[in-house]
C-alpha cells in the first residue's frame, strides 16, 4: 500500500507531444472574442440603461410633473376658484376607500389562507394537488375576467341570488363586492407565499415541540408562526399592495363607487393629468414605503411568544377544533373564492345558445357576439393584439432579463446592487394604473413623445409589469445553480460565453420558461395600466370592461372565458415544466 | 516547462475583512507533487484559484514557467482543474464530460474520441462512457472529473480535496493511483487536503498553511521530524508537549528541567538553535517515540540509565499508567507522570501486553526531542485551527 518506486514509462495520447491545438471554429472563436471584458461591461450598461428607462425615468417623470406644475395641482386639488378643494376631498375619500378595502381583503385572506396554507403542507391526503392547482386558479384568471366572474355570481340576478329566488342581486357593485373580489384576486398570492414559508421550515421544529408537550395551537404560535413571521408578513404587505393598486377588476364591479387607481384613469380621462400625476406619485410613494418596510424592517418585528394559555390553547389543540378549522377554510375557500373567480364558465355554457329563463334567443352569446356592431371581430382582433402585445413584451423582458438576473446574482456592486434589486420589483406592487400613468407621461405626447397611445405604449407599459415575473425565476434558478460548475468549464478551457452556452443556458432553461408563461400570462391579463395607455387598441381585457359597460354580459362571459380558457393552459404548461426541472 | 512560482500574492474579501491568502511566496519545481495542508478555511483552496484565475489576486504575481498570468483567463491558463464537489456537467454524459475541454478547443471528433477514451482508459471508466453523472457513484464520478482535468493535455493539474468525499478504504486504495497517474503523465500537481497521512504518503512536499500564511514547505519527511513550530508539529501525527526551561546550552545539547521540580533530561540540539540559558522552552515527542518500561518484574530505580543494546540514552521518569486503550494492531496508553504532566504513548499491542491500567512503569524520552521556544500564545499553537 506504499507509494510505488518506480513509475510506469509514459506512452499515450495524453503526452504525445504532435497533436498541436487546432484553429477554433467560427462559433467558439466569436463566443472567445465577445468574452472580452468591454463587451461584457458594454453589455451591463445596455441592461442598466434600458431598465433606467424603463422603471426610473417613468417615475422621476411623474416626481418631476408633480413639481414643475405643483402650481396647477394646488390650484385645482386644493384651492379651485369655483369647487374649492372638493377635487383634495374626492382624493382623500377614494384613497380611503382603497385603504379600507386593502385591508379588509388582506384580513379575510389571511384568517381563510392560514389554514389553506397550512393544510397543503401539513397533510398528506388524496387530490391534494389537485386542490393547490385550484388554489393557484384565481391567478391565472386575468383580472376583469375575474372581476366580471364576481360581478356576474354576486351582484348580477344570474349568479347566487338565484339560488333563493331573488330578483336581484346579492350584492350591488360597490365597496363590499369590491373587497370580495380583492379576496379573490389577492388570496393565492397570501397562500403561495405562506405555503413556500411553512414548507421550507422544517417540521422536526414542531415535531420537538409536541414531544414536550405543546399542544398543536400552541406549536403553531410558539415555534412555527414565529419562524414564518417573514413570510407572513411579505405576503399580508403583497396582498395589501395588490388589493390597494388593482384596477381592472375593481372597475367591472364598483358601480358608482370609485377608489384610488379608478380616480387615476378618471383624471386622466378628464385630461386633468397634473391632478393625476399627484394621486399617482401618492400611491406609488404609499407601496414604495410597504415595499421599504417589507425589505428592511420584517426581521425586526417580534410575535408575542412567552405567554401561554395552557387551557385555552389545549381546547384549540383537540380534533373537532382542528377538524372544524380545516373545513371552514376549506368551505370558505370555495364559497368565497373558487366558485365565484370560476362562475363566468357555467354562465357562458347555460346562456350559450338559449336564454335560460325564457326559452328565447334574447341577451345568448351567440345572439351578443354576432350582433350588427360585430363584436366577434372585435374579439378576434383584440385577441389578435393580447396575443401579439404579450409575446412581443415577454420577448423584450427575456431580451433584458437574462442579463438583468446575471448581474444581480454575480456583479458585487454592493448597495448599488440592492437597490437595482429592490427597483425590479416596483412594478409587482405599484398600482398599475398608476404606474401605467407615469409610463404615459414619460414617453407621451407629454415627456420624451416617442409612444403615442396605442399598440407600441401597451407593450412598454407590459414590458414594465412583466419584468419581474421573467427576472425572478431565473435568478432564483442561479442561485441554486453551483457556480463551481462554470468554474469547471473555465479551466477545463471554455470561453465565459462559451461556458454560458453549453452549461449556464441548459441549466436556466426551466426557470426561462417560468419566467416566459408568467410574463406572458400577466401581460395577456393586464388591465387597469393598459386602460390608460390603450388609446383606440383593445385587448381582450379592455374589451370585457367596454362590454359589461354597455352592458353586453353574454359578450363579455364569453370573451372571460375565452381568455380564462387560455391562462388555464398556459397554467398548466407552467407546473409541466416545473416539474420537469 | 511549468515551474510555479508565488510572489507577496494576498487575496482578500469584502473590501479587506476577511483575509484569504496574506503575502504568500512559493515556488514549485517542474513535476512536482505537491501537498497543501492547513485547517479549514485557511486559504488553500484559494490558493489554487487564484493560481488557475477563479479568482483574482488583491496584489503579488504569479508566474508559470516564468510567465506572468495575471492578463489570462483562466481557459488560457491551461491547468487541470480537480473540484472538491467534481463538479461533472449533470446534463451530459460521461464522454461528452471528458471530451469537453478538447471540444471547447475546437478539435475535431477523431482526436477527441482518441483522447477522450484514452483518459478514461486511465481511470479505467471506459465501460462507463454513455452513463450520466447521476448513474454514478462518488468514485466513479471522482475519476471522471480526474479524466475530465487530464484529457485537457494541461502540464499543471490542481486537485481539490479530490478524495476527500471516498471511504477510508477507498481511499487509500486510490491515493496510489493518483500518484502513478500523475508520475506517469509528467504532471506538475498542487492537491488540497485534510487527509495528514495521505500528504506524507504520496506527495513529494508538503506546504502546511495557516490563516493564509505558509508555514512550512518541505519533504514530508522534514516536516515530521523537523517541524518549525509547535502548531506543525501538532498537525501532523500526536506529540506529547512537555513545558519546563532549558540549562547549559552548549551549540549542540542542553539541559531540559521538567516543571515543577521535575526530573532533568539532557538533550541534543541541532546546530544553529537559537535557544539561550534559562528561558522556557517546550519539547515534543511524538507518542509513537516515547518508551514504556515495565517495572513489576525487575524492579528497576528511576533514573537509572538503561542501556539497552541499540537504543539511544534514555531520559526516564516515573509513571503511572490510567488508561490503556486497544485499538486493534496498536494500543495507547495515557500516562500520568510523576511531576504532574500527562503524556500518551503509542505501541504495537503484541508487546507490552502485560501493561495494564493502574501499572507503575518508567516512561523513557531519548535525547533528541523537538526543541521549540516558549511561544507567545501556546493555546493558538496547540489549536488545531
Amino acid at each position: 500500500m506504499e507509494a510505488p518506486t518506480t513509475d510506469p514509462p509514459a506512452r499515450s495520447e495524453l503526452s504525445r507531444q504532435d497533436i498541436k491545438p487546432p484553429r477554433l471554429g467560427l462559433q467558439l472563436r466569436l463566443e472567445k472574442y465577445f468574452s472580452k471584458d468591454k463587451f461584457r461591461i458594454a453589455l451591463d450598461t445596455g441592461t442598466i440603461g434600458f431598465f433606467l428607462f424603463l422603471i426610473i425615468g417613468p417615475l422621476v417623470s411623474l416626481v418631476g410633473t408633480v413639481i414643475f406644475s405643483w402650481n396647477g395641482i394646488y390650484t385645482s386639488v386644493f384651492d379651485d376658484p369655483i369647487t374649492g378643494n372638493v377635487q383634495w376631498q374626492i382624493m382623500g375619500t377614494v384613497l380611503g376607500r382603497s385603504f379600507e378595502i386593502a385591508a379588509i381583503a388582506t384580513g379575510i385572506d389571511l384568517v381563510i389562507g392560514l389554514p389553506m396554507a397550512f393544510i397543503l403542507t401539513r397533510y398528506e391526503f388524496r387530490g391534494k394537488k389537485l386542490l393547490d392547482t385550484l388554489v393557484d386558479l384565481p391567478m391565472a384568471v386575468p383580472t376583469s375576467a375575474l372581476g366580471f366572474s364576481l360581478y356576474l355570481f354576486w351582484g348580477s340576478n344570474m349568479g347566487i341570488s338565484g339560488l333563493f329566488g331573488l330578483e336581484q342581486g346579492f350584492l350591488s357593485p360597490g365597496p363590499i363586492l369590491i373587497t370580495f373580489t380583492h379576496v379573490a384576486f389577492t388570496y393565492p398570492f397570501i397562500v403561495r407565499n405562506l405555503k413556500v414559508i411553512f414548507q421550507e421550515q422544517s417540521k422536526l421544529y414542531e415535531d420537538a415541540a409536541k414531544t414536550l408537550g405543546a399542544p398543536g395551537f400552541t406549536v403553531f404560535r410558539t415555534v412555527t408562526a414565529p419562524l414564518a413571521k417573514e413570510g407572513i408578513i411579505a405576503g399580508t404587505i403583497l396582498a395589501f399592495t395588490r388589493s390597494l393598486g388593482e384596477t381592472g377588476a375593481t372597475i367591472i364591479v364598483a358601480g358608482i363607487f370609485e377608489t384610488a387607481p379608478m380616480y387615476v384613469v378618471a383624471l386622466k380621462d378628464s385630461l386633468n393629468f397634473p391632478s393625476a400625476a399627484f394621486l399617482s406619485m401618492i400611491l406609488i410613494l404609499v407601496s414604495l414605503v410597504a415595499l421599504m418596510f417589507l425589505r428592511i424592517f420584517s426581521r425586526r418585528i417580534g410575535f408575542p411568544v412567552s405567554k401561554v394559555v395552557p387551557k385555552v390553547e389545549r381546547a384549540l389543540s383537540t380534533r373537532p377544533v382542528r377538524v372544524a378549522r380545516n373545513s371552514i377554510g376549506m368551505v370558505l375557500f370555495i364559497i368565497i373564492v373558487l366558485i365565484p373567480a370560476m362562475y363566468t364558465i357555467p354562465y357562458v355554457i347555460e346562456w350559450f345558445a338559449v336564454n335560460p329563463f325564457t326559452g328565447s334567443t334574447n341577451n345568448t352569446v351567440l345572439e351578443s357576439l354576432f350582433a350588427p356592431d360585430n363584436k366577434w371581430a372585435w374579439l378576434w382582433v383584440s385577441t389578435g393584439n393580447s396575443l401579439a402585445i404579450a409575446g412581443i413584451s415577454t420577448g423584450i423582458c427575456l431580451l433584458f432579463g437574462l442579463p438583468m438576473a446575471m448581474i444581480l446574482v454575480k456583479r458585487k456592486w454592493g448597495k448599488m446592487k440592492e437597490l437595482l434589486d429592490a427597483l425590479i420589483d416596483v412594478p409587482l406592487i405599484a398600482p398599475t394604473a398608476a404606474l401605467g400613468f407615469a409610463m404615459y407621461l414619460f414617453w407621451g405626447p407629454f415627456g420624451l413623445n416617442v409612444f403615442q397611445p396605442g399598440f407600441w405604449l401597451i407593450i412598454m407599459v407590459h414590458v414594465a409589469m412583466c419584468f419581474p415575473y421573467i427576472v425572478r425565476p431565473i435568478i432564483a434558478i442561479i442561485e441554486k445553480t453551483d457556480p463551481e460548475l462554470e468554474s469547471a468549464a473555465r479551466t477545463l478551457g471554455a470561453s465565459s460565453l462559451t461556458t454560458f452556452r453549453t452549461i449556464t443556458l441548459p441549466k436556466m432553461k426551466p426557470g426561462i420558461i417560468a419566467g416566459m408563461i408568467m410574463s406572458f400570462t400577466r401581460s395577456m391579463g393586464e388591465t387597469g395600466a393598459t386602460i390608460v395607455v390603450s388609446g383606440l387598441i383593445r385587448t381582450v381585457p379592455l374589451l370585457i370592461v367596454d362590454w359589461v359597460e354597455t352592458r353586453d354580459l353574454a359578450a363579455a362571459g364569453f370573451a372571460s372565458v375565452l381568455l380564462i380558457a387560455f391562462s388555464f393552459i398556459v397554467l398548466l404548461l407552467l407546473r409541466k415544466t416545473m416539474e420537469h426541472s | 516547462m511549468p515551474k510555479i512560482e508565488l510572489l507577496h500574492v494576498s487575496k482578500t474579501f469584502d473590501e479587506g475583512k476577511v483575509v484569504a491568502n496574506d503575502d504568500v511566496t512559493l515556488s514549485i519545481e517542474d513535476g512536482a507533487f505537491v501537498f497543501l495542508l492547513g485547517p479549514s478555511g485557511c486559504g488553500k483552496t484559494t490558493l489554487l484559484k487564484l493560481i488557475s484565475g477563479l479568482e483574482t489576486p488583491t496584489s503579488g504575481t504569479i508566474l508559470v514557467g516564468g510567465i506572468d498570468l495575471s492578463k489570462l483567463n483562466p481557459e488560457e491558463r491551461s491547468i487541470g482543474f480537480v473540484f472538491q464537489h467534481f463538479e461533472i456537467f449533470p446534463a451530459m454524459t460521461v464522454f461528452e464530460n471528458v471530451a469537453y475541454g478538447l471540444v471547447v478547443r475546437g478539435y475535431d471528433d477523431e482526436t477527441i474520441e482518441k483522447i477522450a477514451e484514452e483518459a478514461l482508459r486511465l481511470v479505467s471508466l471506459e465501460g462507463r462512457m454513455l452513463a450520466y453523472p447521476k448513474e454514478l457513484s462518488t468514485p466513479e464520478l471522482q475519476k471522471v472529473g480526474l479524466a475530465r482535468a487530464i484529457a485537457t493535455r494541461s502540464k499543471i493539474l490542481f486537485l481539490d480535496e479530490p478524495l476527500g468525499k471516498l471511504d477510508p478504504k477507498i481511499r487509500k486504495v486510490f491515493r496510489h493511483e493518483l500518484r502513478r497517474l500523475i508520475k506517469s503523465l509528467g504532471l506538475t500537481a498542487i492537491q488540497v487536503t485534510h487527509d495528514q497521512e495521505e500528504a506524507m504518503a504520496i506527495g513529494d512536499q508538503i506546504i502546511v498553511m495557516r490563516q493564509g500564511k505558509i508555514l512550512q514547505h518541505g519533504k514530508p519527511e522534514d516536516l515530521y521530524y523537523r517541524p518549525g513550530s509547535i502548531f506543525v508539529a501538532n498537525f501532523f501525527g500526536e506529540t506529547n508537549f512537555l513545558e519546563g526551561f532549558v540549562s547549559g546550552v552548549g551549540p549542540d545539547s542542553c539541559v531540559f528541567h521538567l516543571h515543577l521540580g521535575g526530573p532533568k533530561f539532557e538533550i541534543k540540539l541541532q546546530h544553529g538553535h537559537q535557544l539561550k540559558n534559562h528561558v522556557q522552552a517546550i519539547i515534543g515527542y511524538r507518542i509513537e517515540d516515547v518508551e514504556l518500561i515495565q517495572t513489576k518484574q525487575e524492579e528497576r530505580e528511576p533514573g537509572e540509565e538503561l542501556d539497552l543494546e541499540e537504543k539511544p540514552r534514555l531520559n526516564t521518569v516515573k509513571g503511572r499508567v490510567r488508561e490503556a486503550i486497544f485499538i486493534g494492531p496498536m494500543k495507547r496508553f495515557i500516562i500520568d507522570l510523576e511531576n504532574g504532566d500527562e503524556i500518551q504513548a503509542k505501541h504495537s499491542s503484541k508487546f507490552l501486553i502485560d501493561i495494564r491500567e493502574g501499572d507503575e512503569i518508567l516512561v523513557g524520552f531519548h535525547e533528541n526531542p523537538m526543541v521549540f521556544e516558549y511561544p507567545k500564545d501556546i493555546r493558538a499553537e496547540l489549536s488545531k485551527a
